[in-house]
């Protein structure tokens, strides 16, 4: 039973400065909710609080559309996976970890780190590139997230895979941004 | 005509058409569960008010909003699109109004760069 560890989990919580964070069954109302919590950060300006808010999002959607744990009685809108959110004295770091096959996961590994090389004017070409592409047939997004991650993002982005013994692998992404504007 | 007059919710914009002056407003956050179900049926709207209206149609697209997601974004892009060709083929009188508050420069920017991309009368509007 957790009970004898709970104080063990809080204070780790507390002393990873962790804001929020949330494992499981993630839907849009989850999603709302817990954005709410990060509009309300009142010590950022609010162009630094919807950065905040648009990188929860990202994240958030790519569990719910991508992660290959899934409920099956659930809509098919629904994906199990983790959000966290913590912060340091200068930065906020939003992480998400979900399950994708494994083959997946390198690709997105990959396609983060050509990301990283890039600029910021690369990224707004590829970005606005990208967005006048036709739809992909089936696709449940536009493609866009991780390129607008990596712009808004103060740092490079962090991806990174752990393959599982039998479902596929882990996939991490944290994205950090400076609490203040950078000069 | 039909009627466009969608209320808001956590995560769609309000929708409304102003039939006096020609104004088709999107305004609050958008970031809905199925794109494509909210995006689809207003863009079916404009490519109907203008094949039904004839030539002399104008519209103004007054975009006031807080934050979208990139799914959005690629709608607003089609729904440019759309207007953008429906300029240049009929001539038809559009612009575009981009409403955001002043300091939060993403929301500015993400105008901007709509605005780089199509050949459409942009006006940017900055309130407190």
């Amino acid at each position: 039973m957790i009970h004898s560890t709970l104080h063990k989990i809080y204070s780790t919580l507390k002393d990873q400065r962790i804001l929020l964070s949330f494992h499981g069954l993630f839907s849009q109302q989850i999603m709302v909710e817990y954005g709410r919590i990060l509009k309300e950060r009142n010590e950022l300006d609010e162009n630094k609080r919807t950065i905040l808010f648009s990188i929860f999002v990202e994240l958030t959607e790519n569990i719910l559309r991508y992660s290959t744990e899934r409920v099956a009685s659930q809509s098919d809108s629904r994906g199990v996976g983790i959000i966290v959110v913590s912060e340091t004295d200068e930065t906020y770091a939003i992480s998400s970890g979900n399950l994708v096959e494994t083959d997946q996961a390198r690709k997105l590994v990959s396609y983060c780190e050509s990301l990283n090389k890039l600029d910021r004017d690369a990224l707004k070409s590829l970005y606005k590139e990208k967005r006048r592409e036709a739809r992909k047939e089936g696709a449940k997004g536009a493609g866009l997230g991780l390129i607008e991650m990596t712009r808004r993002s103060d740092r490079p982005i962090i991806c990174s895979q752990k393959p599982l013994e039998d479902s596929g692998s882990f996939l991490s992404i944290s994205i950090e941004i400076e609490k203040s504007e950078v000069s | 005509m039909k009627q466009l007059d969608i209320k808001p919710t956590d995560t769609t914009p309000s929708v409304e058409f102003d039939l006096e002056s020609s104004t088709l407003t999107i305004a609050g956050e958008s970031f809905p569960e199925n794109v494509t179900t909210f995006y689809d049926p207003i863009l079916k709207w404009i490519k109907e008010y203008f094949t039904d209206g004839g030539n002399n149609r104008k519209l103004v697209l007054n975009l006031n909003l807080k934050y979208f997601n990139t799914s959005t974004s690629k709608y607003l892009f089609d729904i440019m699109s759309e207007l953008e060709e429906t300029h240049k083929d009929r001539h038809a009188d559009i612009r575009v109004v981009w409403c955001y508050k002043k300091g939060v420069e993403i929301m500015y920017e993400n105008g901007e760069e709509f605005a780089e991309d199509f050949e459409l009368p942009f006006e940017f509007v900055a309130y407190e």
